[in-house]
């Protein structure tokens, strides 16, 4: 095994992991609060994102909420955005919402974040494949999508053990790309050649990204001629990707991959105050913070 | 107009870059408007382990590294209150601007300015967010911070014989031989010829900054004359 499977193996959550049954308790919750407001709607009300895809970091995940009406239900709303703004006002009354894009992201009311989005839509017919869900940004309102086809396009991909390994890059360079382009990137990169150890892999998503970004191109899986996803890969972050890919590339060919990731996570029996309280001590210069006059 | 550090110097850029590579590989080189970033994440470590890991930008100085460069956590996690010594466009108060250049010698290369203040800040923030204080005490804000750190290396308070002070050191009017602020009667060099010496490689601008901001808030009055 290399230092990378082990790397990964210490970041994957599964149904076992503390994390993930309390992502499950509040998404029941969530469900009860929203069941009992639409006592006569029959709801869809499913995992999507990486909980679905089994794509799952523990250094960043959160659980994505579908919630879709059947086609013609109206007891949330007559209009797309009419739903997405009465489930937010409902689910205002138990937690603080922050609307985003398509999602409302869920804290407690003390300002704890849940790391729960849910997301609001209705099915475009009675087939109830496809959904129409509200945006707040971009050129279009509503996007026509389907979340069956998003999570089979990246769980059953072949790469989610290399998606799961760009996602802890991503989130450790801080670099701000969302994780459905990023997980389309890598898919895409590696539809050519997807052989080899999770190294040759990753190398060759890198590589791709440092060398070809501007050449790679993405669609949706759930309406690939009728969602532009541009706006998830702008220049700025085309860019970012280039020049952060090559100096990880640059850093792991002079140093090797714990370099680049740092040693594996270990299960510290000192408390984590105590670690804190000892680098502290250890400052060469002991600087105080100060502050501008209030 | 003088062209930034890094067109003119491009090989100290470059260098820049190695050495992120080489010490902090989560963190990464930009040029943006005419400045240099470095984002990414910055590890806490101890022991060789990382223990915690804050998202930051900083933006170095257009005289890099003659002058302090500026941070900001772009992760939301420190709120950005006063409380919190975080100044109101979200940069991080890292120490009184003196203490800065005493206590770095006015060496603000990237490694020193990463490993000393902001990783002193930032596990101090990580203590303050386990209710604990901070480690190294903090300062009082505007001036009454600076006279704080003052008056630990003049052993006075008083706003205006340290501003006073400041303020010859600065102009050159001031040397070992000449009588301590502290007002003991005795000659810097029997008495805190320490701090003279660490003011003495300050710049003036520094110094005269640092008197005007505690005569603004003391003795206003002084400033008008």
């Amino acid at each position: 095994m290399s230092y990378l499977d082990d790397l990964l193996r210490t970041q994957k959550l599964d149904d076992t992991s503390e994390e993930w049954k309390e992502l499950d308790a509040e998404a029941e919750k969530i469900e009860r609060i929203i069941r009992a407001a639409y006592p006569d709607s029959v709801l869809m009300f499913t995992h999507g994102g990486s909980r679905a895809k089994r794509t799952m970091i523990r250094e960043d995940y959160d659980l994505d909420e579908v919630l879709y009406f059947r086609n013609g239900d109206t007891a949330a709303g007559e209009t797309l955005e009419e739903i997405y703004e009465a489930v937010a006002k409902l689910l205002a009354k138990h937690y603080t919402v922050r609307r985003k894009r398509s999602a409302l992201r869920l804290s407690m009311k003390d300002g704890r974040d849940l790391k729960v989005d849910v997301v609001p839509g209705r099915y475009v017919d009675d087939t109830q494949t496809d959904v129409f869900i509200h945006q707040n940004e971009g050129d279009k309102a509503r996007l026509k999508t389907n979340i069956v086809s998003h999570v089979a396009h990246v769980r059953d991909s072949g790469c989610t053990d290399v998606i799961m390994l760009t996602k802890l890059w991503r989130t450790r360079d801080d670099i701000p790309i969302k994780t459905f382009p990023l997980e389309l990137l890598v898919i895409v990169v590696l539809s050519a050649n997807n052989q080899g150890s999770l190294e040759d892999r990753f190398r060759r998503v890198l590589t791709a990204f440092r060398d070809d970004i501007d050449d790679l191109r993405i669609e949706d899986p759930a309406n690939p001629t009728g969602n532009d996803l541009s706006f998830a890969l702008t220049a700025r972050i085309r860019d970012t990707l280039a020049k952060v890919a090559g100096d990880t590339l640059a850093a792991a060919d002079a140093h090797g991959w714990e370099h680049v990731f740092g040693k594996l996570e270990a299960k510290d029996s000192i408390p984590r105050v105590q670690i804190m309280r000892s680098a502290a001590a250890s400052a060469a210069v002991q600087t105080r913070p100060w502050g501008p006059k209030s | 107009m003088t062209a930034p550090w890094f067109e003119r110097a491009p090989q100290l850029y470059t260098e820049l870059e190695t050495m992120l590579r080489n010490r902090y590989p989560s963190l990464h080189a930009f040029v943006e408007n005419g400045k240099v970033h470095v984002r990414g994440t910055f590890p806490l470590d101890e022991g060789g382990r990382t223990f915690d890991r804050y998202r930051i930008d900083i933006v170095l100085a257009d005289v890099h590294p003659a002058q302090p460069p500026r941070v900001w956590e772009t992760g939301g996690r420190i709120p950005r209150t006063p409380d919190r010594h975080v100044f109101v466009d979200g940069a991080l108060c890292l120490g009184t601007p003196l203490a800065l250049w005493i206590g770095l010698e006015g060496d603000f290369s990237l490694p020193r300015f990463l490993d000393e203040p902001v990783r002193n800040f930032l596990i101090g923030n990580s203590l303050v967010e386990q209710g604990e204080a901070w480690p190294h005490g903090e300062r009082a804000h505007g001036a009454a911070g600076m006279i704080e750190h003052l008056a630990e290396l003049f052993g006075t308070q008083q706003p205006v014989m340290l501003a006073t002070f400041l303020q010859a050191v600065a102009a050159g009017s001031v040397s070992k031989h000449s009588h301590c602020p502290c007002a003991s009667s005795r000659k810097i060099l029997k008495c805190h010829l320490a701090g003279f010496k660490a003011l003495r490689r300050i710049p003036p601008e520094v110094l005269d900054q640092t008197a005007r901001m505690i005569l603004t808030e003391f003795a206003p009055e002084r400033l008008a004359a």
